[in-house]
């Protein structure tokens, strides 16, 4: 009896309160997030600023200063692989606009970089749902942008369709639900 | 002699040499090929000052069995409070140090306990957060339920009183893959293994002596049936 009643009371408690979905899911906050900046090569760095930002979301905070510390300017798939490599970084990454690759990247709450602009910038995609996206642009780190999911789609394949994200454990979800502006 | 020697260490100095560039080739590796499926892991985070409390209730992850098992089921955090992670996600929300918190991954607590609510033993710890997971679980598959009833009520079909019998429990969790959001598994330290004869060899025995009885039946009723 005094289990059934346990039971009730959990239903009745968990049908008055739904719990709240951290929004965007991988919700980097604001001392967290890298802005972009001119490399050694005179170029700027958001490959690697959207990679610091992730890194820092996924808990690793010294890999992170230690990237920032040695890597800058432009990059692409490559040499960003071959890099990750020789720092002994765990990665994943596609070329080919795979949108499984970005729907597994936001589900594990991990995040990835994906190339916009034709492939002349890389942001960090945040959020991916059924009808809208996230990025957070290492241009203006001050609020996340929200496209259209399949605006954003067609924008990230149109720019070559790479996407790479650093495969470690993200943080834990926020026990309470807070948006960052 | 002389010569012999030279040659192996000519030798080993090219291997010195070609080893590190073998060894950079085959270790650099780190792309991940297979991409984890663990969208549905849940969290546990142990946040903490390094007190003794802190510091016992790490050793328990570590050295408990079931714990040990929960740890590795789940993505799991120790923060500790000097740290940008504890000042940016939990300063705000922790209500005592030590805290162990177990999460899904909307964010649901599932299980909470802080300061001098955390129990005094891993067996306790182990059980309180089994038992925390069990009623989450309860309360889940009841809820379909009483949604199903709700759509199938209406002011010209009452829903049926409650019946005398009782209702039927609901079923244990299966054993959940880990990626689809189930919860952990729980384990239970051993019963110590008690002497004498297992269990399987007594019912064994048991039915050998069913069958042996049987046996010697028949064969007493056939004599007396067709015995001349």
């Amino acid at each position: 009896m005094k289990r059934i009643l346990l039971v009730l009371a959990a239903v009745l408690c968990v049908s008055t309160a739904v719990p709240a979905v951290e929004r965007p899911i991988v919700n980097i906050p604001p001392s967290w997030r890298q802005s972009n900046w001119p490399g050694r090569e005179g170029m700027g760095s958001c490959v690697h600023a959207t990679m610091i930002s992730l890194m820092r979301w996924q808990g690793r905070d010294k890999l992170a200063i230690f990237w920032k510390s040695k890597y800058d300017s432009g990059e692409y798939a490559d040499r960003l692989a071959e890099r990750l490599n020789r720092e002994g970084v765990r990665y994943a990454y596609v070329t080919d606009g795979d949108v499984k690759f970005l729907e597994w990247a936001v589900k594990t709450r991990r995040g990835c970089g994906i190339t916009v602009m034709g492939g002349a910038h890389m942001v960090a995609l945040v959020h991916l749902d059924s009808e809208w996206a996230a990025i957070l642009d290492n241009n203006s780190v001050s609020q996340f942008i929200w496209i259209p999911r399949n605006e954003l789609i067609a924008e990230w394949k149109f720019s070559m369709g790479w996407a790479v994200a650093p495969v470690y454990s993200p943080i834990a979800p926020a026990p309470a639900y807070r948006r960052y502006k | 002699m002389r010569k012999f020697v030279l040659s192996l260490l000519c030798l080993c100095g090219l291997f010195a040499l070609y080893a590190p560039c073998v060894a950079s080739v085959c270790d650099t590796q780190e792309q991940v090929i297979v991409l984890p499926q663990d969208g549905g892991k849940w969290y546990i985070s142990i946040v903490g000052d390094n007190s003794t409390t802190h510091i016992r209730v790490l050793r328990w992850f570590r050295t408990h069995r079931p714990l040990f098992k929960l740890m590795r089921q789940v993505h799991y955090w120790e923060i500790q409070i000097d740290s940008d992670l504890y000042r940016t996600r939990y300063a705000s929300n922790v209500k005592g140090l030590p805290t162990i918190r177990l999460q899904k991954p909307d964010g649901t607590v599932v299980y909470e306990a802080a300061g001098n609510k955390i129990p005094a033993t891993p067996d306790k710890l182990n059980s309180k957060i089994r038992d925390a997971v069990m009623n989450y679980d309860l309360a889940h598959q009841a809820l379909p339920w009483r949604r199903d009833m709700e759509r199938r009520c209406s002011p010209n079909k009452p829903c049926p009183q409650p019946t005398p019998e009782p209702k039927p429990q609901p079923q244990p969790t299966p054993t959940p893959a880990p990626d689809d959001g189930s919860a952990p598994q729980f384990d239970e330290e051993p019963a110590p293994v008690s002497e004498g004869m297992p269990v399987a060899a007594i019912v064994g025995i048991i039915a050998a002596c069913a069958l042996l009885g049987a046996g010697a039946g028949l064969v007493v009723q056939w004599k007396r049936t067709y015995s001349l």
